[in-house]
């Protein structure tokens, strides 16, 4: 097919909207970003006084940092074999061609539709200490005849097993809750690709069905159980929502995350450049994770 | 138990292990709509009432008519503006821009190109341009207004918009565009006439997509609004305070802000999981 050089100028006319868009709203941004995390700029005036690394060197001085870091990879190992392991499980136990298959495949994923802010509000209930399962917990417990002496402080608990806050727990289940059924439907889409032959092979070889799926079909999975730890991994590194509404920073920043400092040092105490700093290193950190997936991605399309 | 065929035994108990599951996910829902129902006194209570006691429609007169944070219909139609804007903008320039990259009117190497600046948004903390929007907002004065919110919905939602078109376009089997630019249709009226109407079921499916990302999106919103513009998920938030939880407001909001979300994903449902993994799973 020979196009015209007319039909060549609306070619390159109908994707103009979306490259100045995506180029200046998204690179241009950016870049700028980059700009204000090199500078000076404190308070409310625009001050793009070069400072070189200075704000990302204080921030890796920063203890509140440190903390945040720390929670935010705890957070995410967590979420990622909770989310991987639940979600192969429930997989394979749909998988099994049970009467009323769509509705419980439906029900599974309805928390992914739901909004963050709503189910953190929830969450924010199940797990508050003065009521939800604490209260359940203590009439629970009374009723088999002990008192309760420790009380659970749940998100507002402040111990912790070394550097890992045990108030990440219902934040964990939180999320958790919201992406458990999505890399169900993943793993569910997967087997059902899997020819019925493979299975069928197997067993006439005498393999019994656990063997089968030991061995035939999980092995088969792998690049789903990678997709889903890069997707969930990058979803779980940018984490804002959920956390923010559920608990905030937490005291003593036990519930904190980059995402937290980020918007308050940049919204509440108006320190642009430090701000700007701080959303780079989660873009740097996303990066990390998620460079095998674009590879990865790239290579199937086109 | 992985068996084709099942005992009794072994069907009644994938079914007790699938309700439990159902009866975990399901909880939270459960609990968002009775908390809606209960007055905010009765959430408090020792032990937690499971069926609401005294149910009462107060929290949905008082947010809808009532409330001190202003009249909420403002902010339903906010969230409803804003939405709305962002679907059909991003439809319109996505799927112009989809067309164009999924057929071989330009060149191999800046079609993947742009796939490859497209893809790699999605993975962006959209906090890292949260100021240099702030900040270009505020010059022109587009802070806490729809234009300033949907500019930057539409920014985020167009990439997973071509990305999925364009699966759907390459999807059409190609000689009937063939057929038509030998019967004198140019690229406008093929675009139009025939890859459009032919694409409708796609169509709806992104805009779900877009329907459940900017109606659920909370970070920008609450940082490029401040009243005028409010949505929905910045209100919510708005009701916990250190003092008190309006538990009942905030979930009978929950409830009214998630009544669409379940209705039109239940519609996207096959193609919601294709449409989150963004070309990282083949199906």
């Amino acid at each position: 097919m020979k196009q015209s050089r007319k039909e060549r100028t609306i070619v390159i006319l109908t994707i103009t909207p979306s490259v100045v868009a995506v180029g200046v709203f998204v690179y241009g941004f950016i870049a700028w970003s980059i700009r204000v995390s090199l500078s000076d700029w404190i308070g409310i005036r625009p001050d793009y006084t070069f400072a070189g690394l200075k704000n990302f060197i204080s921030l890796f001085k920063s203890v509140r940092f440190l903390i945040d870091i720390y929670n935010n990879i705890f957070f995410t190992i967590l979420f990622l074999a909770i989310c991987v392991g639940g979600g192969l499980f429930l997989a394979i136990l749909l998988d099994q061609f049970i009467k009323g298959e769509g509705i419980f495949r439906t029900v599974y994923l309805f928390p992914l539709a739901i909004s963050p802010v709503v189910s953190a509000v929830v969450w924010k209930w199940i797990f508050s200490p003065k009521v939800g399962v604490n209260v359940l917990l203590t009439n629970l417990l009374s009723k088999i005849g002990i008192e309760r002496t420790v009380e659970f402080g749940w998100y507002t608990s402040t111990a912790s097993f070394g550097p890992f806050n045990i108030a990440l727990i219902p934040i964990i289940i939180a999320a958790s809750w919201g992406f458990v059924g999505y890399v169900m439907a993943m793993y569910l889409a997967a087997l059902r690709g899997i020819p019925a032959e493979l299975k069928e092979a197997a067993r006439v070889d005498g393999a019994s069905e656990f063997k089968i799926y030991m061995k035939v079909i999980l092995p088969l999975l792998k690049p789903i159980t990678l997709s889903a730890l890069i997707i969930l991994g990058h979803i779980s590194l940018k984490m804002f929502d959920l956390v923010y509404v559920m608990t905030g920073r937490g005291p003593g920043f036990v519930t904190d995350f980059p995402s937290i400092f980020m918007y308050e040092t940049t919204f509440a105490a108006n320190k642009f450049s430090q701000g700007a700093a701080i959303s780079l290193v989660m873009l740097l950190m996303v990066a990390v994770v998620i460079i095998p997936y674009l590879t990865m991605s790239l290579r199937r399309e086109t | 138990m992985f068996g084709l065929t099942k005992s009794t035994v072994e069907k009644v108990l994938l079914y007790i292990i699938c309700t439990i599951v159902i009866i975990v996910v399901i909880f939270p829902l459960y609990w968002l709509i009775i908390t809606s129902l209960k007055y905010d006194i009765d959430s408090y209570v020792y032990p937690p009432q499971f069926f609401p006691v005294n149910i009462t429609f107060k929290n949905y007169i008082d947010i809808l008519f009532l409330a001190q944070e202003g009249n909420l219909v403002k902010y339903f139609l906010n969230s409803l503006i804003i939405t709305i804007s962002t679907i059909f903008l991003s439809l319109l320039f996505g799927s112009m821009a989809a067309y164009s990259l999924s057929k071989h009117y330009l060149s191999i190497m800046f079609r993947r190109m742009m796939l490859a600046l497209v893809l790699v948004i999605r993975i962006f903390p959209p906090i890292t341009t949260a100021i240099p929007y702030y900040i270009i907002l505020s010059k022109f004065r587009l802070v806490d207004t729809h234009i300033g919110l949907i500019i930057s919905y539409v920014s985020f939602s167009l990439p997973f918009t071509i990305w999925l078109m364009i699966g759907f376009f390459q999807s059409l089997p190609a000689e009937i565009e063939k057929a038509a630019t030998i019967d004198g249709c140019n690229f406008w009226q093929r675009f139009i006439k025939i890859v459009i109407p032919l694409s409708l079921p796609g169509l709806a499916v992104t805009a779900i997509f877009g329907f459940l990302y900017s109606w659920n999106e909370f970070m920008l919103a609450s940082i490029l609004t401040s009243e005028n513009a409010k949505t929905l998920p910045v209100v919510i938030a708005g009701f916990i305070s250190d003092k008190y939880l309006f538990w009942g407001k905030m979930t009978a909001l929950g409830v009214l802000m998630t009544i669409p979300v379940i209705i039109f994903s239940s519609f996207a449902q096959r193609n919601i999981v294709k449409g989150l993994t963004f070309g990282a799973v083949k199906e």
